[in-house]
C-alpha cells in the first residue's frame, strides 16, 4: 500500500515538473502573415486564446506522408462539436505547388484547417526549423510550448497527451 | 618560381572546391529527395528495394541519397 502511494506520489511530481518545466522553456513566438490555399489573410496572432499547431511540411517528406492524416484526424476528433478548439496552419514548403496540390487529392480526407504556401523558406528560417516535418504546439498565450522535429508513429501518444494538457489549460484558465 | 605557382594553383583550386560546398536547408532538400537522384540505373526500382530492406534489416539511406530528405529518418 506504502509503495503503491508513493509511486503515486512520485507520479504525480513528475507530472507536475514536466508541467513546469515545458512552461519553462516555453518560447513567445513571432507573429506572420500569410495566405492560405484559399485565398483568406491569416496572421498567428489571431489565434491567440486558441491552441495552434503550426506545421511546417512538404509533399516529398516521407515522415510527412504519415504525419500530415494523423493532424487531420486529430483536428477532426477534437474540433468535434461547434467550438474549434484547437487550429493547425499547416505551412506547405514545396517549390511546386502542384506537387503539394498533388498531396492533397491524393489523400482520403478533405483537409479542414487552413494550409499556407511558403517555397521561399522565410518561414521556417524565422522558426529555426531543423527537420521536416517541423510541428509546434502554441498555447492560448501565444508560447511555443513543444516543439517536434519529424514524426515516427511513437509521436502520436506523444501529441495527443501534449495537445490534451494545453486544451486543459485552456479550459482552467 | 615554379613552385610558388604550383602552390598558388593548388590554393585556387582549394578556394574553388571550398566554393562549391553549401549548406542545404531541411526544406530545400525536396530535388535530394527525389529518386533520380540515386546512383543506378533503375532509380525507381532501387528505391523500392531500399524501401523493403529499410523494413527487413531496419537501416535507412545506407546505398543513396534518395530519402525523406529531412534528415530525421
Amino acid at each position: 500500500m506504502n509503495i503503491k502511494k508513493l509511486a503515486c506520489a512520485c507520479l504525480c511530481l513528475a507530472l507536475m515538473s514536466a508541467g513546469a518545466l515545458a512552461k519553462e522553456n516555453a518560447v513567445e513566438t513571432t507573429d506572420f502573415q500569410g495566405v492560405t490555399i484559399a485565398g483568406e489573410e491569416i496572421n498567428l496572432s489571431d489565434y491567440r486564446g486558441k491552441v495552434v499547431i503550426v506545421d511546417f511540411w512538404a509533399s516529398w517528406c516521407g515522415p510527412c506522408k504519415k504525419e500530415f492524416p494523423f493532424l487531420v484526424q486529430l483536428y477532426k476528433k477534437v474540433n468535434k462539436g461547434e467550438r474549434q478548439y484547437l487550429e493547425i496552419l499547416a505551412i506547405n514548403l514545396d517549390g511546386q505547388p502542384e506537387m503539394m496540390k498533388k498531396f492533397l487529392t491524393d489523400l482520403d480526407d478533405e483537409v479542414p484547417f487552413p494550409i499556407l504556401t511558403d517555397p521561399e523558406g522565410k518561414l521556417p528560417k524565422k522558426y529555426k526549423v531543423e527537420a521536416m516535418p517541423t510541428t509546434l504546439f502554441i498555447d492560448r498565450e501565444g508560447k511555443i510550448r513543444f516543439r517536434h522535429k519529424g514524426f515516427e508513429k511513437d509521436h502520436m501518444q506523444t501529441y495527443i497527451s501534449e495537445l490534451m494538457a494545453l486544451l486543459k489549460e485552456d479550459v482552467q484558465k | 618560381m615554379k613552385k610558388f605557382a604550383l602552390i598558388k594553383l593548388l590554393l585556387w583550386l582549394l578556394a574553388m572546391a571550398v566554393s562549391g560546398c553549401a549548406t542545404v536547408q531541411p526544406w530545400e532538400k525536396g530535388e535530394l529527395a527525389d529518386p533520380i537522384m540515386i546512383f543506378d540505373e533503375n532509380p525507381i526500382d532501387a528505391g523500392i528495394n531500399e524501401h523493403y530492406r529499410d523494413y527487413r534489416e531496419g537501416s535507412v539511406g545506407g546505398t543513396g541519397a534518395q530519402s525523406g530528405g529531412c534528415g530525421c529518418g
